[in-house]
């Protein structure tokens, strides 16, 4: 029996399971890419604008780290957009596509193993290097579609081809890079939270190699697949051959995942385990104890992210002063209200965009209570002497705190930061106090979620699109002249954009109190209704 | 209310939109015993005990546990008793022994030496994370939570599944020192070995209604013993006597099978021929279920 017998019966088997998932994954990635560089001739019709944005960010580290080395960005012209694209882009395309890689390698690999599924096959047909192949493929193939139909959405948007294609491939050629790391992760790990938990490290620090090299203009850049990618220098006299280099990095990493095959047990892996505790502390025993144990992980993911995202926008705040003055449609973009000095402005807006990053932790958190129930973990509590009451309670409190966290952290690290840039110590706490005034707004949707929960839990899925509807309005409202009205229908429209604006209660008591009213909803209704356990 | 039986049910009914998982069941389980609580997959069982746990809402009939309603008064129910689920799923970063101290905690709080006890008894290492056990381990989990809890009366729903023989009979150890202590049990179970060790008495549950419901005792005398016999002289008569079944003859031994009822009059005919040889079999817990389920597929037959 070959190796790789029943790598088609498995590739297939992935391509029928996951149908949606890997749609879900490319169109959603497709969308937040293509149509934010359809905005971009209508953002820069002026020589100046493309140059103050350029001066911006590539005059500081931050700016830097979040877009990249900006090959060819002084010959963008508004007829050639394209080294714009590119510098604004492929930073956080990048990282999408390495998540998409790893979380989806992983889930073919270690958690099928895991389940128990894998056992099964290799008892069959299955050849021991088929597993990791059909993977490797199927999650190439995802890469290559998505690359390409990057590509031709921007030849259709009017990009030259050639920097569009090197574009889609070198996101692509970097996506199946990450996803080999995460094949190797998968055979060195029993677990495949432990596998995920490894190779997103390994991107991390990857990540990190990739903005020293940028930022110093060193070397560092050849040791990262984050940095090979952006050195396809797409419109800015494409380096072809450096697409080899993924592929080759991947073609390395899965001959090892092959080599690390050979030595293991199905179901084992290289790294040892740790044994836990064997009695839990006295509060995990409680509800709130235990919800807050169940998101503790990505809850100190999130509080650190949000953490730097604010310490980034923070100190950019004062750079971005002279950037603001001189372009007019930025002031379009951000003084729709009058008040407080462009800086202010610029601050407000974007604690703004940071507590929709919050909600989409909050959302995750709140509808943990209902993976609980319907995975049968709610089960033993509810059997026991804890009242449902309780245990909602739990889950609803442990959701507020972790959002709280988050948004401070995010508040802390841009307070701290504009505080550090524009030596006004004062300004932490306004930074601080004007984030966390977008609690009631963030707090919306969770509750919503609550609400549902008790009531029509098969709906609970509703809640991403308001987040969606969210986004959308704030981020392109403005740009794509949606009517007036329709921009009101957010609770991001009535929050007071502090630091520019002042405070004002009226609004948070009234999401407080919606807030309160969906509470009370959810809790009676769960309290009312049957609990679905399968 | 020490006459009253520890659970009463009658008539209870519980649909899930078209399918009716429930449709007029009837049950009662008094004080002290071990009850069997038998049927096939789907039968209802797990409903039963998730309406006596107030996690579902009946749509009709009426149900008391402990002199309580299940659905109102289920939290101070639950503090009375303890569940042992058959399909447990745990959180998988937590270990094995944190998942013990919560879903005891939750049921009402652990007895600290009976916990150390039935860890060492089902031979489970607390300190593994719960997505590292198998099958049988999770099941420990959810015995040694269960029964380490104090509780008057205990709910199991297929509680050794997945369990190996040696557990099992660690299990059945366990059950006959609860139930010494007087606990009351409703073990629901599709392995008939076990309730025919444990039970007192057995509820036989098939599409949502009770079809038998007994002591053990007086199930057996429903149905049939298989004798085996070598008489002095043929037993000529047999054929024709009320309640005999199945009768063959081979080599001067003949086999059949009798009805409870007529046993007596069986043995005292073959007796007065000259008994050479005589085999009898009781009637099994499983020959009971199996007449009744295989009853149904000829009813569906038919």
């Amino acid at each position: 029996m070959s190796a790789f017998a029943g790598t088609r019966l498995m590739a297939r088997l992935h391509l029928r399971r996951d149908r949606i998932r890997l749609a879900v994954w490319i169109v959603g990635i497709w969308l937040v890419v293509v149509p934010s560089i359809a905005t971009f001739p209508g953002l820069y019709q002026e020589q100046r604008a493309i140059d103050l944005r350029n001066d911006l960010l590539m005059s500081n580290p931050v700016g830097i780290a979040v877009t990249g080395p900006g090959y060819g960005l002084e010959e963008a012209t508004p007829e050639n957009l394209g080294p714009m694209a590119v510098n604004e882009m492929s930073g956080s395309t990048i990282i999408a596509m390495a998540l998409m890689g790893i979380l989806l390698m992983l889930r073919y690999t270690r958690g099928d193993e895991e389940e128990g599924r894998l056992e099964l096959m290799r008892a069959g047909i299955v050849g021991r290097f088929a597993p990791v192949t059909a993977a490797m493929l199927v999650v190439a193939a995802a890469m290559a579609i998505l690359g390409v139909t990057m590509a031709l959405g921007l030849v259709a948007l009017g990009y030259a081809a050639a920097g569009s294609f090197a574009l889609g491939l070198s996101m692509a050629a970097g996506g199946i890079a990450f996803a080999a790391i995460g094949a190797l992760a998968a055979q060195l790990t029993e677990h495949a939270r432990a596998a995920s938990a490894l190779a997103m490290g390994a991107f991390a620090v990857l990540f990190f190699v990739r903005v020293m090299g940028d930022v110093r203009r060193n070397a560092a850049i050849w040791f990262s697949p984050a940095g090979w990618v952006q050195s396809v220098r797409p419109f800015a006299d494409e380096r072809w051959w450096v697409l080899a280099l993924p592929l080759a990095f991947a073609l390395v990493l899965v001959g090892l995942a092959f080599a690390l095959t050979v030595r293991r047990d199905v179901g084992a892996g290289l790294l040892p385990t740790r044994p836990g505790r064997a009695r839990a502390t006295a509060f995990l025993t409680r509800p709130l104890g235990l919800a807050l144990r169940l998101q503790r992980g990505p809850l100190i993911w999130w509080a650190l992210g949000m953490g730097a995202f604010g310490a980034a926008i923070g100190g950019l705040a004062t750079e971005a002063q002279q950037t603001m003055e001189a372009l007019d449609i930025y002031a379009e973009y951000f003084a729709a209200t009058a008040g407080g000095t462009l800086v202010e402005q610029f601050l407000s807006a974007y604690l703004g965009f940071i507590a929709m990053t919050g909600i989409g932790h909050a959302l995750q958190s709140a509808v943990l209570i209902r993976a609980e129930e319907g995975r049968g973990r709610a089960e033993p509590l509810l059997a026991g002497a804890v009242s449902r009451g309780r245990w909602v309670g739990g889950f609803v409190l442990a959701t507020f705190i972790a959002s709280t966290i988050v948004l401070g952290a995010a508040g802390a690290g841009a307070g701290a930061s504009f505080a550090a840039a524009t030596g006004d110590g004062a300004g932490f706490l306004r930074v601080l106090g004007a984030m966390l005034a977008y609690a009631p707004a963030v707090w919306l949707l969770p509750a919503l979620a609550l609400a549902l929960f008790g009531v029509a839990y098969r709906w609970l899925g509703v809640v991403w699109g308001g987040l969606a509807w969210i986004i959308t309005i704030a981020m392109l409202g403005p740009l794509m002249g949606l009517p007036e009205f329709t921009r009101q229908w957010t609770p991001f429209a009535h929050t007071p954009q502090m630091p520019a604006q002042d405070f004002e209660a009226t609004p948070l008591l009234v999401m407080s109190a919606a807030i309160v009213v969906m509470a009370v909803i959810g809790f009676v209704g769960f309290r009312r209704r049957d609990v679905d356990l399968h | 209310m020490g006459d009253t039986a520890a659970i009463h049910v009658s008539g209870l009914v519980k649909s899930f939109g078209r399918v009716r998982a429930l449709d007029g069941f009837d049950l009662s389980v008094a004080h002290g015993e071990v009850h069997g609580f038998v049927g096939p997959n789907g039968a209802g069982k797990t409903t039963t005990i998730r309406i006596l746990l107030g996690l579902l809402r009946a749509d009709g009939g009426r149900a008391t546990l402990l002199g309580g309603d299940p659905w109102r008064d289920a939290v101070a129910l639950h503090r009375r008793l303890a569940y042992v689920p058959g399909d447990v799923s745990l959180w998988p970063n937590l270990t094995g022994g944190e998942a013990i101290d919560v879903i005891g905690r939750a049921q009402g709080g652990l007895d600290e030496q009976r916990r150390a006890e039935l860890l060492e008894r089902f031979d489970l290492d607390p300190s593994k994370r719960a997505r590292s056990y198998s099958k049988g381990n999770r099941q420990k989990v959810a015995i040694v939570a269960g029964l380490s809890v104090r509780a008057e009366l205990l709910l199991l729903d297929e509680p050794t599944s997945g369990l190996d023989p040696l557990m099992e009979a660690t299990f059945q150890e366990v059950i006959r020192e609860r139930k010494r202590d007087g606990v009351t049990v409703l073990l629901s179970s599709h392995i008939l070995a076990e309730v025919e060790a444990l039970a007192d008495s057995v509820t036989i549950i098939r599409e949502g209604r009770a079809v038998e419901s007994g002591s053990l005792a007086s199930l057996r005398h429903l149905t049939r013993t298989a004798v085996t016999a070598e008489t002095a002289h043929p037993p000529t008569d047999l054929e024709g006597m009320p309640g005999v079944h199945e009768l063959t003859e081979e080599d001067g031994h003949v086999s059949f099978t009798v009805d409870g009822e007529h046993l007596e009059d069986v043995m005292r005919y073959l007796a007065h021929l000259g008994i050479r040889s005589l085999v009898s079999r009781p009637p099994t817990l499983e020959q009971l279920f199996l007449r009744h389920y295989a009853g149904a597929e000829g009813e569906a037959a038919s």
